[in-house]
């Protein structure tokens, strides 16, 4: 009996360090990323797979000042903070009106946002342009932040459709009876409630914005303007030739935020992902 | 009576106001715009543009760097669509697995998804590049036969493009297939169990028969992916060499931005926009009506 169960665990222990080393396959990209940003151009000349021997940090410090880093990081921050607090209050809103009125007319609007799924965006990119230009919002931050967050509407708004509707109706009927308005019902019953789904919303977002690139490039032209990615996309193009030394520990700065950010909050997403897919 | 319900409905009307107005004018309204281009002449930036029928469509049949897209985008989107499902599926019933270090399992997995599609294209761009990784790998274990121009061969270019692809996006889809194994009863594998059946039978009776949601929606996203590919192409090769990596996206943008043929570029938009809706009705009749016949 307790032989079996030897051999059982031993056949559990041989599986999982297979998966990982399909792992260590799956990741070498973002291996290469780290290691090469702690290399010597005559170390990484000599053998790029190889762990960097010290922790070298002049490409950091070299790249950090060469990019720009900075004017870029606090750009995509503000860009990113200011869309978000918009997706999440207009989308949770539209979402607590479709979801509560359950209506004919408020499930077409549900199905009007979701054509934003099929959209292939490059029709949009003229036109959109156009728009700007006329609204005299071309190349600057706000035009951007509402560009964005039209955008995430329709993803937003269907993730937290489906979830406050399993919220139960009865918690804002007896609300209801003791005089609340629609707004007090919303902002003080509901709205506590979707902390989770608004938590996933918050990191896939964030992760939208945040990595977005070609609509900045596009939109928001000029140095000063630059995001994070359009800071990174014009060091690589700014080089004669390309220095992967150098390169990647700019790579490796522009994803460090979201890393962090997806750290802290990753047990939410990968639940609020699940909840959320299965239900639609 | 009939009455009451509806004022209260009207009532809910200003929650939605703000996402209908912002998404009517950022979206829907330039969608509308880009429709009307598609039957002009439109540069882009001239004053006037010129209504011409249907001439851009006709173009479309006789363009054949489209053509050759369109055909790249098909081959793209079959790779893409088995990795992310016949893979994905796989990789989602190892990770379902009652391991010990699960949690940290689905972080790894999940990692790719979020990195940017630039920085996924550079790094990309140095493992497939001459001296990249991959050679340089072939050349240190003796394999020196096997080296060889990944991204500057007409041959191998489309293949370095959907490893990208899928490497950067099968994260999310493994996790839409682990949320809906979870969401299966435990009961019905007892029961199969009961009756004596081996895996293969259960994972045919049993798991892929509930996971029939979760499939049928990674089937439609991956394929609208698939048909959307543009920041990999864009940023690895530029749609090249010659045409070799050129997608229906990418020919988009060029004629657009580049070209400034801005009313074909919206009227192969309108295709596209027009296929893809087509693709996803029928994705989700198909798959919802295996859904109901389980």
């Amino acid at each position: 009996m307790s032989g079996n169960k030897l051999g059982g665990k031993l056949k559990w222990m041989l599986i999982e360090l297979l998966i990982y080393a399909g792992a260590v396959f799956y990741l070498f990209p973002i291996y290469i990323i780290v290691t090469m940003s702690f290399k010597t151009k005559a170390e990484f000349a000599d053998n790029a797979f190889r762990l960097p021997k010290s922790l070298f940090l002049d490409n950091i410090v070299e790249a950090w000042g060469k990019m720009h880093y900075f004017v870029g990081f606090f750009n995509s921050v503000q860009l990113t903070f200011f869309s978000l607090i918009g997706i999440l209050i207009c989308a949770s809103a539209a979402a607590y009106g479709i979801a509560r009125a359950n209506s004919r007319l408020y499930n077409g609007f549900l199905i009007y946002f979701l054509t934003g799924f099929m959209v292939p965006f490059q029709m949009l990119l003229v036109p959109i342009y156009k728009l700007l230009k006329e609204l005299g919002l071309i190349n600057t931050k706000p035009g951007m932040i509402l560009v964005f967050i039209s955008t995430s509407i329709p993803f937003a708004v269907f993730l937290v459709t489906g979830f406050i509707k399993g919220v139960p109706k009865e918690l804002d009927e007896s609300a209801y009876i003791d005089g609340a308005s629609k707004f007090d019902i919303f902002s003080r019953i509901v709205f506590p409630l979707l902390v989770p789904v608004l938590t996933t919303l918050t990191i896939l977002n964030a992760m939208f914005i945040w990595n977005e690139f070609l609509l900045p490039l596009i939109y928001l032209q000029g140095e000063a303007n630059r995001t994070i990615m359009t800071t990174l996309f014009a060091f690589k193009t700014s080089q004669y030739t390309t220095n992967w030394t150098l390169l990647a520990p700019a790579m490796m700065l522009t994803l460090l935020p979201l890393v962090i950010l997806f750290l802290f909050l990753q047990k939410f997403i990968i639940k609020g992902m699940i909840s959320g897919a299965v239900k639609g | 009576m009939r009455n009451k319900p509806r004022q209260s409905n009207f009532g809910y009307l200003p929650f939605v106001l703000p996402a209908l107005l912002l998404f009517s004018l950022f979206f829907f309204f330039p969608m509308i715009l880009s429709m009307y281009y598609s039957f002009t002449n439109w540069n882009g930036f001239s004053q006037t543009a010129k209504f011409n029928g249907l001439a851009n469509f006709t173009l479309m049949l006789e363009d054949r760097s489209l053509i050759k897209a369109l055909k790249n985008t098909l081959i793209i989107c079959v790779y893409s669509i088995l990795s992310f499902n016949v893979l994905g599926i796989g990789v989602a019933l190892l990770m379902d697995l009652p391991l010990r270090t699960r949690g940290m399992l689905r972080m790894l997995l999940f990692l790719p998804v979020m990195l940017s599609a630039v920085v996924v294209g550079f790094v990309m761009s140095y493992i497939f590049s001459w001296d990249g990784a991959i050679n340089r790998f072939f050349e240190w274990i003796g394999m020196n036969f096997l080296i060889h121009d990944w991204m500057g061969n007409v041959r191998t270019v489309l293949s370095t493009i959907i490893v990208t692809e899928v490497w950067q996006s099968f994260g999310f889809h493994v996790i839409i297939y682990l949320a809906g194994l979870q969401g299966i009863p435990q009961d019905y594998y007892e029961s199969a169990m009961i009756d004596g059946a081996k895996f293969w039978r259960k994972l045919w009776h049993v798991t892929l028969p509930l996971l029939a949601p979760a499939i049928t929606i990674n089937v439609i996203l991956s394929t609208i992916r698939g048909i959307k590919v543009f920041d990999s192409v864009l940023i690895m090769t530029d749609g090249g060499p010659g045409y070799a990596t050129q997608t229906i996206s990418l020919r988009i943008y060029k004629e657009a931005f580049v070209a400034q043929h801005t009313g074909y570029a919206s009227a192969v938009s309108l295709v596209m926009f027009i296929v893809i809706m087509l693709i996803s009705i029928v994705q989700l009749r198909f798959f919802r009506r295996k859904e109901l016949q389980m």
